[in-house]
């Protein structure tokens, strides 16, 4: 595969111009809409570990704090 | 802690609210741009610049939480230094997915080794490298304060990464930033304005989100040192 032509700075898109009822051209809609699809797997993805995550930090957490607040009463009453 | 619970509701559901609102603009009201910008895909642009902004408020929080931290050192702060920096990594995630899928349809492919592409990539390697070290090693005091000097230095970074275009050129184009053309229509600066808007909602969320983890790991540090010393571990 042939390697892609650099599009020097003056040649890139430094404004965009409105297309009104522009259709999709060509494939655009395709990688319009993967690009959106990839951004909220990942949004999602993340969201979801953050909650695993939280959940089990906090079931350890008053797992131990039940735990060390029974040792604390049972060394109270000794 | 329900005033906490019920502020973060709210701001979710505004979120959530602003989220809907972006995308029935995107979609449904904005016109697509010329070919040689994408045309339908240039569409990307309205989320794909306002998530790089979001990595740059995660950023922000790193550094500003970290060098707080290094002068004194809370529990707060180390949270919320390590929560800027996982923000600011899952930012600039999605800026390098949806950048490269724009950048095949205007340019012809995926990816250059342009200033503004190569500097993000950095970035967001050295925020990748923070989130590594603070998950899996230990959550000493050197450790916390390596991180910390860690994400003051990464974040040295971003004006790099903002002004790259500006200094040494290259494909990406700058479009809204100084010497740009802008946009050729309101709805394409509304559009763009919500996704800002958006996208610091959704930062908002995700730092409250990752500090509260961040705390959490904290307190099980602490719970299971005061275990093994009541011998229950």
């Amino acid at each position: 595969m042939a390697a892609p032509a650099p599009i020097s700075s003056s040649t890139a898109s430094s404004e965009f111009v409105a297309v009104e009822g522009g259709g999709d051209s060509g494939n655009a809609g395709t990688f319009l809409v993967a690009a959106y699809i990839l951004m909220w797997l990942l949004l999602m993805l993340f969201v979801w570990m953050t909650f695993k995550k939280q959940r089990a930090l906090r079931e350890r957490i008053s797992l131990l704090e039940s735990a060390v607040a029974k040792h604390t009463h049972s060394s109270d009453d000794a | 802690m329900q005033r906490s619970r019920v502020a973060f509701t709210a701001l979710v559901s505004v979120t959530a609210l602003v989220f809907v609102y972006l995308i029935f603009t995107v979609f449904l009201r904005t016109p697509s741009a010329q070919m040689e910008a994408g045309g339908l895909a240039q569409k990307i642009f309205y989320f794909h610049v306002p998530s790089a902004y979001g990595m740059y408020i995660g950023g922000l929080t790193c550094a500003l939480a970290s060098g707080a931290y290094l002068v004194r050192a809370t529990e707060r702060r180390n949270a919320m230094a390590r929560a800027g920096a996982e923000v600011a990594l899952i930012f600039g995630a999605l800026v390098l997915v949806s950048g490269p899928l724009w950048a095949k349809k205007a340019w012809g492919y995926y990816w250059t080794w342009d200033p503004r592409l190569t500097s993000l990539l950095l970035g967001v390697m050295i925020y990748a490298a923070i989130v590594v070290l603070r998950a899996y090693t230990a959550d000493g005091e050197a450790e916390r304060k390596f991180g910390a000097a860690l994400g003051v230095l990464g974040t040295i970074l971003l004006p790099v990464i903002h002004f790259a275009v500006r200094l040494w050129g290259g494909n990406h184009p700058k479009v809204i930033s100084k010497g740009g053309g802008g946009l050729g229509h309101p709805a394409m600066y509304h559009s763009l304005y919500v996704g800002f808007f958006a996208m610091t909602l959704l930062t908002i969320v995700f730092i409250w989100l990752r500090t509260s983890a961040a705390l959490d790991v904290s307190r099980l540090a602490e719970l299971e040192e005061e275990a093994a010393d009541k011998g229950l571990l």
